[in-house]
């Protein structure tokens, strides 16, 4: 559940980022291409506008140096420098200035090169564009205008400079957009967190239900059917009509059961009643009567060995689990066998007790290791002892039951815990017992979660062994 | 003559159980029907029950409650064999003892017996034994079948009265689940039964917990139970 939960969400999580990530990188790279054409345009359009404006600046300086001399020419200097786009100098002969401003660089070079030529000069580069223009005036020799203005700047993401690109264009990505990609991976994982849990949710309460269900609670149904009409909604629905389904069939059964174990006994009540009338009437019929009484105390046991077996096959008493003391459980079984035993002259040895308790029914585990043993007794030679052993394990407890008896053939070992199963002949009738005792243990056994198996001992016997975790 | 109600649905065994009481020494009315059976049993004419846990229209047990709520005549539940959880209840609810059909008819009327000398305790029982308890804050009268805590009259059943009788009578000692089983209920303990545990724990409910701070009924495990005496626990 919790694993499904995360694969939704961390899956839809990416997803929605690759995608907002995807959007962003193709917009900027839109831009990339028409961003060189539109530079190279206004790089030339930049060039003609200085060239025009150092030409008529160029024009200015020589009149207004001719006619007000030099005072006048610093004033109109001075105004130049105030243009906020374009800086432009006036270089002498030994190409210093008049103001002692910071020539950008190139400039002196520019301005040499364009006074060799008396032509004008200019240089575009990457980030600016300069122009040299060589005044043209008989008392003045020597003067040079140069102007610069600064190009379009792409941005330093944008610059081609090999160096900067990794670490730097990260940092300027996290200078830039830190914030709104902080906002959109929160709004992206919150979204996503929603639509993760909504579809998990009622899986969640499925398994709530189902796990509910299989403690044995069948009125367990999914509450939230959220009004949906998704797939998981459908199987929602589908569980609680398996579920009410489930539960009207044990109910029935169990109803089935209950007036079975009731139609089947009231006859066998008045048969007994009756027999005892017919006792106190007819004393010398008294052998036929034994017998008669006999006969429907084994119907009697049959009927309730049957119920027994059904009932648990069914799993149908879910009574709650208890510690029970297998020791305990154990004596008293053994305090109530041995009477019987004393009198066949068998009796039960208890080898090993291991103090134990387990987690179950003590009913159940009782009619277990009672048909057990009783069986044991059953078979066990005269004179002999049916042997218990109980140990503990690290996980679990094994309760090993060995009886002095003719054993059972290997092929056998599986079919004697099914009811009614008999190996031979010989051992029928007579030995007693309705046989579907251990049919009882090996389900109340597994009932339990544990597991039960024959063998035979080495020398001679039969060794049913019980296997049962622990807690 | 003893005045026993047999409420079964089961006509024929009704008149087979007449039929086999009679010679016993009973007189036995029966009724077939659960209302009619619980209007009879609140009469107060007959000192003993028997009722059927399986009954049309109301469960021996709704029956039992009813009843219970203003009369304490004994009652002697027949249910069905292997429904542990049937004689859980009807002990609970209280009834003094059960017996799972099919049953060995001799047994009935030993069990029949059994709660019938509870009830009217013959003159030998009378004279052996102290007729009146005084116990902490409990008076036992034997004589009258009273209880009174406090001053306050305790409705006990039989089975409870004869249990408390004999826990206080031997108060300050172990008495084993066997021997309480044996006194109180006049059988031997047999395996899985838990009947004792269900009338002693009815009681501790019905008395209280505790006297003060201490445990009035105190159960000593894997063996039984000791109603506890002031001194002890100094």
């Amino acid at each position: 559940m919790r694993s499904l939960f995360y694969k939704l969400f961390l899956s839809f999580l990416l997803i929605s980022l690759l995608a907002s990530f995807t959007t962003i990188m193709i917009s900027y790279w839109a831009q990339v291409g028409p961003y060189g054409e539109l530079k190279k345009r206004v790089g030339y359009n930049q060039l003609q506008a200085l060239t025009h404006s150092l030409s008529i600046t160029g024009l200015a300086t020589v009149k207004i140096h001719e006619s007000g001399g030099k005072e006048a020419l610093m004033v109109y200097l001075e105004e130049l420098e105030k243009q906020p786009y374009i800086q432009i100098f006036l270089l002498q002969e030994d190409n210093s200035n008049f103001s002692n401003r910071k020539l950008p660089p190139g400039a002196v070079d520019l301005a040499v090169s364009s006074r060799t030529s008396h032509d004008l000069q200019y240089n575009v580069s990457e980030t600016a564009i300069m122009v040299a223009l060589p005044l043209v005036s008989q008392d003045w020799q020597g003067m040079t205008l140069v102007g610069s203005t600064a190009r379009i700047m792409r941005p330093p993401v944008f610059s081609d400079d090999k160096e900067t690109e990794g670490w730097q264009r990260l940092l300027f990505f996290r200078h830039r957009f830190g914030l709104p990609i902080l906002v959109v991976v929160l709004i992206a994982a919150a979204g996503c967190y929603l639509l993760a849990s909504s579809l998990t949710a009622p899986i969640r309460d499925l398994r709530k239900a189902t796990q509910q269900m299989s403690k044995g609670d069948f009125s367990a149904r999914v509450d939230h059917l959220s009004g949906g009409k998704d797939e998981i909604a459908d199987l929602s629905r589908d569980f609680n009509t398996m579920a009410e389904r489930t539960q009207s069939l044990l109910q029935s059964q169990k109803r089935l059961l209950r007036d079975v174990s009731h139609e089947l006994r009231s006859p066998l009540t008045r048969q007994n009643l009756a027999l005892e009338l017919a006792r106190q009437r007819f004393s010398d019929a008294e052998p036929y009567l034994a017998r008669i009484e006999k006969e429907s105390g084994r119907l009697s046991e049959l009927i309730d060995q049957l119920l027994i077996l059904t009932r648990i096959e069914c799993n149908i008493d879910n009574a709650p689990k208890k510690p029970v003391s297998l020791c305990k459980l154990l004596s008293d079984i053994v305090h109530d066998a041995n009477f019987e035993a004393a009198n066949q002259d068998r009796r039960i040895e208890i080898q090993n007790l291991d103090k134990v308790t387990v987690l179950g029914s003590m009913e159940m585990l009782g009619r277990a290791l009672e048909n057990v043993i009783r069986n044991g007794l059953h078979y066990t030679a005269a004179g002999s002892a049916v042997e218990i052993n109980i140990s503990k394990g690290e996980d679990d407890v094994a309760i090993i039951v060995r009886d002095h008896g003719p054993g059972v053939p290997q092929e056998y070992f599986e079919q004697i815990f099914q009811p009614f199963f008999r190996v031979a002949e010989s051992r029928g009738r007579d030995s007693g017992g309705t046989g579907i005792g251990l049919a009882i243990a090996k389900q109340a056994i597994l009932m339990h979660g544990g597991r039960i198996e024959a063998r035979n001992a080495e020398s001679g016997g039969l060794v049913i062994e019980i296997h049962l975790p622990l807690s | 003559m003893k005045q026993i109600l047999v409420i079964d649905d089961d006509k024929e065994l009704c008149e087979l159980l007449v039929e086999f009481l009679q010679p016993e020494g009973f007189s036995v009315e029966t009724v077939n029907e659960p209302h009619s059976g619980l209007r009879r049993a609140l009469s107060g004419e007959h000192c003993l029950v028997v009722l059927d846990v399986m009954l049309p229209g109301m469960t021996g047990f709704e029956l039992l409650r009813n009843l219970r709520i203003s009369s304490q005549v004994p009652v002697l539940m027949l249910t069905a064999r292997g429904e542990d959880i049937d004689r859980i209840i009807g002990l609970e609810m209280g009834a003094d003892d059960y017996l799972p059909k099919p049953f060995n008819p001799r047994e009935l009327v030993a069990r029949i017996q059994a709660i019938w000398r509870r009830v009217q305790p013959g003159e030998k029982q009378l004279s052996e034994s102290q007729s009146r308890i005084e116990f902490d804050d409990i008076i036992i009268d034997f004589g009258s079948r009273n209880v009174k805590q406090n001053g306050n009259s305790v409705k006990l059943t039989a089975a409870e009265f004869s249990l408390l009788y004999e826990l206080l009578k031997k108060a300050g000692q172990v008495m084993t689940r066997e021997e309480l089983t044996q006194k109180v209920l006049n059988r031997k303990l047999e395996i899985f039964d838990r009947s004792i545990d269900v009338h002693v724990s009815s009681l501790r409910k019905k008395l209280g917990h505790t006297i003060g701070n201490r445990e009035r009924i105190k159960t000593i495990r894997n063996t039984g139970y000791l109603y506890t005496q002031s001194h002890q626990e100094l």
